[in-house]
């Protein structure tokens, strides 16, 4: 599994899409020194959302342009007979992929982790009187449970290319996974404010609405990115709780991948 | 090959040329298009995704932006203006209740500009709840309460707040909020307010200028008491101070602590000439 691992990680570090995502990320990091002129007292709150912020989206880049391509390729460039040869078992073969992608999101966040200090450093050092809220342990836990996100998202598509046929596909489930993860617990509160007055009295629609919330992982709960920028800690029972939704989640998409996968025909 | 290169560099000095006029046109056009609504925070919510606080931040510079614009051309405000600017500001409240730039900029164009208390008043008490360490947001409204709303009861309840929130410069704070009570004739919540935060203060400079201030409200108290009783038993009030001793209503005249002299006003209203502030003790110290 191991091996397979670091072909992926090496495989994507070689790639040229992870360049311009890092270049991206970068500019937007440098755009924060331009963004906070504008604003009066809150300069460590937008320094902060502009530098986390970026970092998720390189993460969500990463996912969308590499996470897709990982079975994919290797079923349309025919390499996966090659790999499949060798004495590697479909569940490693799995495994070894998540285990590659992660350990390259890994490398991507410390690396990008590690250019945001510095940008926030910068700011501090230039407008300190404008960083009281900010805190350095509430910064880390934003990028952690970004990371986590990530890791649950790449699970997802790993999940979606064991049965897709066509890296399309696999990004469209993802995608419309993602938004309709990110957005259902704002759509389950304003669906619960509306319930009290008019539209939901049907059972069955509340039914549904409940199965949702519980077959499609709920990406909002690792959002902590204004917690962040407000310098507002999460307890640790939250941490150990929200951390363990994503690893259980993670757990069982890679169970359903390595069943799906294992029954696949490879023609 | 090289004259391809002579033909970029001409479409460039022609879209540099174009470049000012299309800018002049287009802030003309976009100007009249007036755009006046804003996207629901229950549709933003779920659009932005997980980039919550970077949209907040955004929405808060298109509203930065569009005062900033008619400011910077001298329009007049409208109330629909007005109306758009609020709006943009709860959308934006919506996204990141922490978010504290929104809580001081929008209250202060709010109130200083249309005169809209209530509605300053509403964004700062979102502020409340959720910047709970933040004693500008409390000082915030005392100061609407008291400066515009001559409020000086609910004006003094904010500052008292205020004074008790990290970071506060408490002992300016207690002073002012116990002044502003003192002046809305709620003497026992001035003193309350004293008392309060003589118990909680370890300070021994600040304990002092506590004790200072609570000895001068007594005795405002204690001469408005004789003045009440004066006017009861004669049917009008006295014409000074002295004369509360020389009929016996008081044995003597207290001292205001700050160095000033007591005037009883039209409506029995015992204030001092000192307004109990240090800075009259100070001038009256110099020869």
């Amino acid at each position: 599994m191991w091996p397979l691992a670091a072909i992926t990680f090496w495989e994507g570090v070689r790639s040229r899409v992870l360049y311009g995502i890092f270049l991206f990320s970068l500019f937007i990091m440098a755009l924060s020194f331009i963004f906070v002129n504008f604003f009066m007292k809150d300069i460590g709150k937008i320094a902060v959302d502009f530098n986390l912020s970026a970092i998720s989206f390189a993460g969500l880049l990463i996912a969308v342009s590499l996470s897709v391509n990982l079975i994919a390729k290797d079923l349309e460039k025919k390499t996966i007979y090659f790999v499949l040869s060798k004495p590697i078992s479909r569940p490693c073969y799995i495994l070894g992929k998540y285990a590659g992608i992660t350990l390259l999101v890994l490398f991507a966040y410390l690396l990008l982790g590690l250019l945001s200090a510095i940008t926030l450093f910068l700011l501090k050092s230039r407008y300190g009187q404008y960083f009281l809220d900010f805190s350095w342990m509430a910064y880390l836990q934003g990028i952690y449970f970004d990371f986590l996100k990530i890791s649950l998202l790449n699970a997802v598509i790993l999940f979606f290319s064991t049965f897709a046929s066509s890296s399309f596909i696999v990004l469209l489930f993802s995608i419309c996974t993602y938004i309709v993860g990110q957005s259902i617990s704002e759509v389950i509160n304003f669906l619960g404010m509306e319930h009290r007055t008019l539209i939901i009295n049907d059972e069955i629609v509340k039914y549904i609405i409940d199965a949702i919330k519980y077959i499609l992982p709920n990406f909002g709960f690792f959002d902590f990115k204004i917690q962040a920028a407000h310098g507002m800690l999460a307890n640790w029972q939250d941490i150990i709780l929200i951390s363990g939704y994503g690893l259980f989640y993670i757990g069982m998409l890679l169970c359903l991948s390595i069943y799906l996968f294992s029954r696949k025909e490879l023609l | 090959m090289s004259r391809f290169l002579i033909y970029a560099s001409l479409l460039a000095l022609l879209q540099v040329a174009v470049y000012p006029v299309c800018l002049s046109h287009k802030s003309t056009i976009d100007r009249q298009a007036k755009i006046d609504f804003v996207l629901p925070s229950s549709f933003t919510k779920v659009a932005a995704l997980d980039f919550k606080g970077l949209t907040a931040d955004f929405q808060l510079l298109q509203a930065i932006f569009f005062i900033g614009e008619k400011f910077g051309n001298d329009e007049q405000l409208s109330d629909k203006d007005w109306r758009f600017f609020k709006s943009i500001v709860w959308a934006v409240l919506d996204l990141d209740p922490y978010f504290a730039d929104v809580y001081y900029f929008a209250p202060t164009l709010l109130v200083w500009g249309p005169q809209r208390y209530e509605d300053a008043l509403k964004i700062l008490k979102k502020g409340l709840c959720y910047r709970k360490n933040d004693f500008r947001i409390p000082y915030m409204m005392g100061f609407i309460y008291f400066y515009f709303l001559k409020d000086n009861e609910k004006g003094a309840e904010y500052l008292k707040m205020a004074a008790q929130r990290p970071g506060a410069p408490r002992a300016i704070y207690t002073k002012l909020a116990s002044r502003l009570a003192y002046y809305a004739g709620d003497y026992h919540f001035s003193l309350n307010i004293l008392d309060s935060m003589l118990s909680r203060e370890k300070n021994r400079i600040i304990r002092k200028l506590y004790i200072k201030r609570r000895k001068a409200i007594l005795s405002a108290i204690y001469l408005e008491k004789a003045v009440s009783e004066y006017k009861k038993q004669r049917g009008k009030l006295p014409p000074d101070v002295k004369t509360l001793v020389e009929e016996k209503f008081i044995k003597r005249i207290p001292k205001d602590p700050y160095g000033g002299s007591w005037i009883i006003m039209k409506n029995g209203r015992v204030f001092s000439t000192s307004k109990f502030s240090e800075a009259y003790a100070e001038i009256k110290k110099q020869p």
